[in-house]
């Protein structure tokens, strides 16, 4: 199967979603990024397994404590669309300062997707960090 | 240089550039082979290759001494000719060069000792 599949205004609006995350987290922007996700969606990463949006909105307010700025840089390197729902691997670069030290991430998320209420949402975000400086 | 040609070309060469920097970061020499075409050329300031053979060397000689890498691209321009799109856009498989410009970024972690960044490289996409 090709790393990019299915109609391509679905794999254009995906890639969308996965710059406004990008940008959310780049502006520290809790309602936008919360957006980005399905109601009952999960994200995992080595730090925490949550799920739905007061859990995702916790975790988010947990991270922000100790950051106070982010950049972040999300890169598609495969989707694919099946009707209402996707899979895609999107490999970011984040750089934040975190109680004042400066600290780079180069990481990928493995992601599930759905399309809820007529537009794009992640359903599963899976954090696999690659190189942390 | 700005954005030209058809929005569907452009989204193909966008995913081409998904696709090599995915084989990158997972290295995965099989993908990033197949993103450029059997002439396709890859030059920097440390090797110039062209066609697969020659590809597939340099990848091997650089992998020697890496044990991950991180790579990003920022694609700045794109100039397609649409007459000469291809029939179904797939990424490493057009038929006519096409040219972008973009700029990247490699973290890239050597073997045996520190973690090192290059920014700020840029390259030409792989064309048939």
């Amino acid at each position: 199967m090709s790393a990019f599949s299915g109609p391509p205004e679905d794999r254009a609006a995906i890639r969308e979603l996965l710059e406004t995350y990008a940008d959310a987290a780049s502006r520290i922007d809790k309602a936008q990024w919360l957006d980005c996700w399905a109601p009952d969606a999960e994200w995992i990463t080595s730090h925490a397994q949550v799920r739905g949006h007061d859990e995702l909105g916790r975790t988010w307010d947990d991270l922000f404590t100790d950051m106070d700025a982010m950049i972040f840089f999300a890169m598609p390197g495969a989707i694919q669309v099946a009707g209402d729902t996707a899979t895609a691997r999107c490999h970011v670069r984040e750089i934040a300062r975190i109680g004042g030290k400066v600290m780079k991430f180069a990481a990928r998320y493995d992601d599930d997707l759905v399309r809820h209420d007529g537009r794009w949402r992640f359903a599963r975000r899976t954090y696999v960090m690659n190189i942390a400086e | 240089m700005p954005f030209t040609g058809p929005l569907e070309d452009r989204l193909a060469i966008r995913e081409l550039y998904g696709t090599y920097a995915d084989a990158s970061w997972r290295g995965d020499r099989e993908l990033w082979l197949s993103t450029f075409a059997a002439d396709g050329r890859w030059s920097s300031h440390l090797f110039d290759a062209t066609g697969h053979d020659a590809l597939a060397a340099t990848w091997d000689g650089l992998w020697k001494d890496w044990a991950s890498v991180a790579f990003l691209g920022e694609i700045g321009a794109m100039a397609i000719d649409g007459d000469m799109a291809p029939p179904a856009p797939t990424p490493g498989r057009w038929y006519r060069p096409k040219r972008a410009q973009c700029s990247s970024f490699a973290a890239i972690t050597p073997m045996r000792s520190q973690s090192w960044a290059a920014n700020g490289s840029s390259r030409t996409a792989p064309t048939q």
